[in-house]
């Protein structure tokens, strides 16, 4: 076998092997460290510049929401967005490349896992974007309208949670029937796990206060601390599988 | 298959099912216009649901026979909840 | 799956605390919500669903004796009460939303659908499992004429995995049961 025959060569010479490691999978790792680093400018973009997570009151008056969509903050930040956003494919790109590996998963997951991202975040994070970008730029618009724009972000951008659970079921499923374990198992049952809290967020069109409401504690914080945590965890998981890819596996995939 | 009937987890559903009867006549209890708050009945009626779930922990997901870890754990989160819902309880009414 | 356990407790405990305190806010809303419940229909539901985690437990017994026909048919059982469960939740449901609820009592019923249709995802999810078990019990015509008659035994340990979570399925309904309908 080709594999068993690179691996016998290349074992002597650990040396060499070490020294090619870096290069041979640079494109994965690339896109592993693009994770933090879209996460890290997701944090300013959302939080310190935008000041959309976490979200204001879904009750605030007039006066308030128009002041918040005028601060320049906003719109620095949406711009930043709609250039920045593409970065989350490299993240699914280097999944999608572990999950292929998996044995006993059929590959149709793995795109699965790529388009649901892909389709969740328009309304998760590029749509809310331009959203707010709209009540910035255009300062002019009757307050009633930025209340709606308003309105229409925010449920966009918290309601939308529910529609990552195709992406974390699927991505759960392929973890559990790999006989290869890529991934750890206990990775699939935090995914189910965090794919739960995502749910709770669909009450936040019906009710504008208390827990279940768009700044609630468990549509909003619960669901955000524990994506939070699950994303950590799958970086960590991430990291170390494609450590661990044998390097007779680079290049053989289509 | 009446011989597996016949094993210490029936009774533990037996138990179980008559202390559902005993929660909701307790529910239930007081008087017929006007259910109010009362701080005996809520505490009968959960400190009932607490037993139940230690029962089902202890006997149909044989924590009995677990690790020490997990005994403490279904145990400790028990005791956590009852602290949780009478600290809020108390707070509120 | 124990750690699936333990995070599933936690967040329900967040739910739970979190409607304890918005209950004590505003004791007259949730007790006239409460009201318009049925117990007795959480009672059956209860009872239900204890009888389908016996089942269930019985089935785990049954496999480690190594008599999977037994297994299978208390499995069978556990299912078809988790269906029944579902099927009496539906009908709840149905009533109630057919009822047109004062919209005064929204926080409550907010509270009720939200626990009900949480609870109920869990059910479902651990119908699937209760299926995958069955399959483990009783494989494929051609996984068993593959092999030698008796050499391929059910994974116990898989059964015990999947009998797990369905009896964590129960515990929340009694603590929700007790949260919701009962308790004042």
């Amino acid at each position: 076998m080709s594999g068993s025959a690179l691996t016998a060569v290349a074992a002597p010479s650990a040396s060499v092997e070490t020294l090619r490691l870096p290069s041979r999978k640079l494109d994965q790792w690339i896109c592993y460290w693009s994770i933090p680093f879209f996460y890290t400018l997701f944090g300013l973009i959302f939080a310190a510049l935008g000041r959309i997570m976490p979200p204001p009151s879904p009750t605030a008056s007039v006066p308030d929401i128009l002041e918040y969509m005028q601060r320049p903050g906003l719109r620095v930040g949406m711009a930043l967005l709609a250039l920045s956003l593409g970065l989350a494919s490299l993240s699914s790109g280097v999944i999608v490349v572990q999950m292929k590996r998996m044995e006993g998963v059929s590959p149709a997951l793995a795109y699965a896992y790529l388009t649901a991202l892909a389709v969740a975040g328009v309304p998760g994070c590029l749509f809310p974007g331009f959203v707010f970008a709209l009540g910035g730029f255009r300062p002019e618009y009757a307050p009633e309208i930025h209340v709606m724009l308003y309105d229409l972000g925010f449920l966009s951008f918290v309601g939308s949670l529910g529609c990552f659970v195709v992406q974390y079921v699927v991505f759960a499923v392929a973890i559990f029937l790999d006989r290869r374990t890529i991934f750890p198992k206990w990775l699939g049952y935090l995914t189910i796990w965090a794919l739960v809290t995502e749910l709770v967020a669909a009450p936040i069109w019906v009710t504008r206060t208390g827990p279940f409401a768009w700044n609630g504690l468990l549509s909003f914080w619960q669901g955000t601390a524990i994506f939070v945590g699950w994303e950590f965890c799958l970086c960590v998981c991430l990291h170390r599988a494609i450590k661990n890819q044998p390097l007779e596996e680079l290049g053989c995939e289509g | 298959m009446t011989a597996y009937l016949r094993s210490p987890l029936t009774a533990v559903w037996l138990i179980l099912t008559s202390v559902t009867f005993a929660s909701w006549w307790l529910g239930a209890s007081g008087d017929s216009h006007r259910l109010g708050v009362s701080l005996s009945i809520t505490g009968s009626v959960v400190a009932i649901a607490l037993l139940k779930t230690r029962l089902v922990f202890w006997y149909f997901m044989e924590v009995r026979s677990a690790p020490a870890w997990l005994r403490w754990t279904c145990d400790g989160w028990l005791a956590g909840l009852a602290v949780v819902i009478f600290a809020l309880y108390s707070c509120g009414s | 799956m124990w750690f699936f356990v333990i995070g599933e407790l936690w967040i329900f405990t967040c739910y739970f605390a979190c409607y304890i305190y918005d209950r004590g806010q505003n004791p007259e809303l949730f007790l006239a919500g409460q009201q318009l419940l049925s117990r007795g229909i959480g009672v059956l539901n209860t009872i239900i669903l204890l009888t389908s985690s016996l089942f269930v437990a019985l089935c785990v017994q049954a496999t480690r004796a190594r008599d999977v026909a037994t297994a299978s048919r208390f499995l069978a059982l556990g299912g078809g009460c988790g269906v029944l469960f579902m099927l009496v939740k539906a009908g709840e449901w149905y009533v109630k939303i057919r009822e047109r609820l004062p919209p005064s009592l929204h926080e409550f019923f907010l509270y009720y659908f939200m626990f009900t249709a949480l609870h109920l995802i869990h059910v479902s999810l651990g119908l699937l499992i209760l299926v995958l078990l069955w399959r483990e019990l009783n494989p494929m015509p051609r996984r068993r004429f593959a092999a030698a008659p008796g050499a391929e035994q059910p994974r116990v340990a898989f059964i015990e995995v999947g009998a797990t979570y369905w009896h964590i399925v129960d515990a929340l309904w009694i603590a929700i049961f007790a949260l919701v309908y009962l308790m004042r």
